[in-house]
């Protein structure tokens, strides 16, 4: 006689089912509600994954062309800071973090190097080591977590009982097409 | 002759090896919810992944299905599972999920003979994985690309499933079903039955008192002809009492609590991990006297005790190996005879007028000459060790493949799975925290693998490691194959030792390498 170890059911899963059923429909709401109750800004689902890679691209280039006496390239890596959409992204972020002094400290930094590059003055090379070191102090900033309590609750909430859900259901559907799972 | 105890590896020395001596893990395994709640985990990760895919960024470090598919799912945990779990994944594969799935509504067709071999997984991860995005079609790094070329191989997986008896996609169709296959092998753990003396728990010596006949006496499996049981039976061992005195053998059929084994393997005659994913379901299905055991073994061991090695299994071997060392020897061999190169690819061109010159290079020559060069290097080194050692040649090559397996498996472990973890593991980390609502940066290279000094030291790791630990398979298998004729033994190992050596040094050092 074959003897079943596994006896119990999951009656928990059925516990959360309503809950599920609640969340699944008012999840996406929850979710934007979540972010602007954070003071995250309305663009908030940004990794910055790209923006930052290529503002360091930038600051090495600066540096570089500094080194190589290359004050055309410095000022066109300037502009693609200030006018490309990588600096506002990463600003955005910053602003979210309350990090204006960061901001404000990285902003002078550059048109003091923008000025003297103008100029072709020979201490743009201690003004952008200034503004490198600006950008690590930023990275760093930013390498601190910043924790959407509610989203990450709702997300293993709703992945949780997705699962539940699954457990609590497929066997039941086994039995009643009487297949084995 | 006597065998010596302490080689001897005793039924109370196989017992301390169980892992389901330790209450955490069993209870992990032997769960109702093992391995269901992870697949069910896996498919929901997967539905979301492919919905980036389709709505979500273009780039590549930022969708979820480019960031899961080509980084953190294939090399640091499919292929560096492998190395600790065997094929697992396939425990919780949501696309081999999804297949199971379907397949219990199976219209019951037997799937084609001629098709049921290695040769359309090979084919597909040669062809699609890699050969395609030489000609525009990068299934791995292109969000929307991926995304429907996922869908597709899901909706091939249900179709054959619905059509088909058994666990056709996933082993004669999946395009990673042979990597995982293979290298499963090397893994440090095997499911199998309590006093099971298979090959790999069996001495060398033991080894070789073993006779066929020990085969034939093995008792039948219900639904199996005697052939058939002796054509799959790839042990000399005994089969567990409890097994053979077991009259429904649920572990392989089923009862009506679980499925029978999914990928039709008998759990009391398994002598190998390429075809068991540990979904553990024999276990579950197995009645209470338990005969099951979750054993601990030298990892690597499986490849110098393989009982029937057969010369398909080797050249997926080398087909695998040049596939992931994609070396450059088109250029190498133009630096000694200028020339040959262009001849190559002018030659080449002729036959394929439409493509370019640079997709015929990197699409069709280099893909060609790094499984051929391998491939030729090893029957050369098969050829040299069969006349030294006067074996026939087809049982060296099939036999001594596995050695190289073995250092090219920790070479790509060290290489792919610590490179990819080194240089984008922050990419990944802040992606999948960015989803849960963890918002932060890391830099995507934890570690600067361009840095003279970390280069050197997986330099080091990776060629000496590699090599050492090929070296020792290569040895163990000369073992045995030749028995106790040390000058034999030395005069096969030899051969294939050097060759590896200079494989291992080739691939690691010379800089022509593309990847
Ligand atoms: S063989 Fe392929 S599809 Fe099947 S479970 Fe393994 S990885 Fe998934
Ligand atoms: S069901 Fe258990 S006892 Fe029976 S053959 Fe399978 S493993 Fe052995
Ligand atoms: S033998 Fe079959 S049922 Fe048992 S763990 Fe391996 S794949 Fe699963």
């Amino acid at each position: 006689m074959i003897v079943s170890r596994y006896t119990s059911t999951n009656t928990n899963a059925c516990n959360v089912l309503f809950l599920f059923l609640i969340l699944f429909i008012n999840g996406q709401g929850l979710i934007q509600d979540a972010a602007a109750n954070n003071g995250i800004p309305e663009k908030w689902d940004r990794l910055l994954i790209e923006e930052i890679p290529l503002l360091k691209e930038n600051l090495e280039g600066i540096i570089n062309a500094l080194d190589e006496g290359n004050y055309t390239i410095v000022s066109e890596q300037i502009d693609d800071i200030k006018s490309g959409g990588h600096w506002s992204n990463v600003r955005k972020e910053l602003e979210s973090r309350n990090e204006a002094d960061l901001i404000s400290s990285f902003n002078n930094s550059l048109s003091r190097l923008d000025k003297l590059v103008a100029t072709k003055n020979i201490s743009s090379i201690g003004e952008a080591q200034i503004l490198s070191k600006d950008f690590k102090k930023m990275e760093q900033a930013l390498a601190q977590p910043v924790i959407d309590f509610q989203r990450l609750l709702l997300i293993v909430i709703i992945i949780g009982t997705l699962i539940a859900f699954g457990l609590y259901i497929i066997p039941k559907v086994r039995k009643k097409l009487d297949i084995k799972f | 002759m006597t065998i010596k105890s302490s080689k001897i590896i005793t039924p109370e020395r196989n017992e301390r090896r169980d892992l389901f001596n330790y209450s955490l893990i069993r209870r992990f395994y032997r769960s109702k919810h093992y391995p269901l709640s992870l697949q069910l985990f896996f498919v929901i990760l997967l539905v979301i992944f492919i919905y980036d895919g389709f709505i979500g960024p273009d780039s590549s470090d930022a969708n979820l299905i480019t960031l899961s598919l080509s980084g953190i799912f294939w090399y640091p945990m499919i292929f560096g599972g492998l190395f600790f779990l065997g094929r697992s994944w396939c425990a919780v594969c949501p696309v081999g999920a999804i297949a199971g799935a379907a397949n219990r509504f199976n219209l019951g067709f037997k799937f084609p003979r001629q098709l049921s071999n290695w040769g359309l997984p090979l084919l597909a991860f040669i062809g699609v994985l890699w050969g395609f995005r030489e000609f525009g079609i990068n299934v791995l790094r292109e969000p929307l690309i991926t995304a429907v070329w996922i869908s597709g191989v899901i909706a091939v997986a249900i179709l054959v499933s619905i059509l088909f008896k058994g666990r056709v996609f996933c082993r004669f169709m999946c395009p990673i079903t042979t990597p995982l296959a293979v290298m499963s092998r090397v893994a440090p753990v095997e499911v199998r039955t309590k006093t099971m003396a298979t090959y790999s728990n069996m001495s060398n010596k033991q080894r070789q008192y073993a006779s066929s006949n020990t085969i034939k006496k093995l008792p039948l499996m219900p639904e199996m002809s005697k052939a058939d049981n002796i054509g799959n039976m790839t042990s000399v061992g005994k089969i567990d009492p409890t097994c053979k005195s077991c009259k429904t053998h649920d572990c392989f059929n089923g009862n009506e609590e679980t499925e029978g084994c999914p990928w039709g393997e008998h759990p009391a005659t398994m002598t190998n991990n390429s075809a068991c994913s540990m979904c553990m379901k024999c276990v579950h299905s197995c009645p209470p006297t338990e005969p099951m055991r979750l054993r601990l073994r030298m990892p690597f061991s499986e490849l110098w005790q393989v009982f029937r090695p057969n010369i398909y299994e080797a050249l997926t071997i080398f087909v695998l190996i040049g596939i992931f060392n994609t070396f450059l020897w088109h250029e190498t061999i133009d630096l000694f005879f200028p020339g040959f190169k262009q001849n190559l690819l002018d030659g080449t061109q002729s036959f394929f007028p439409f493509f370019s010159e640079d997709q015929v290079e990197k699409g069709i020559i280099r893909y060609v000459m790094s499984i051929g060069m391998v491939l030729g290097i090893y029957t050369l080194a098969s050829l040299v060790s069969s006349k030294l050692s006067g074996q026939k040649l087809k049982t060296n090559f099939a036999n001594f493949s596995y050695s190289y397996l073995a250092a090219f498996f920790i070479y790509g472990i060290i290489d792919s799975t610590f490179g990819q973890i080194a240089n984008n593991g922050g990419l990944y980390l802040t992606a999948a925290l960015h989803h849960l609502g963890i918002y932060l940066y890391i830099s995507p290279n934890l570690i600067d693998l361009s840095s003279l000094e970390w280069y050197s030291t997986k330099w080091i790791i990776e060629a000496i490691v590699a090599a050492l630990v090929g070296g020792y398979v290569a040895y163990r298998i000369s073992q045995n194959i030749t028995g106790n004729n040390t000058k034999k033994m030395m005069l096969a190992a030899a051969p294939h030792i050097l060759m590896i050596l200079f494989l291992v040094l080739i691939f690691t050092t010379i800089v022509p390498r593309w990847s």
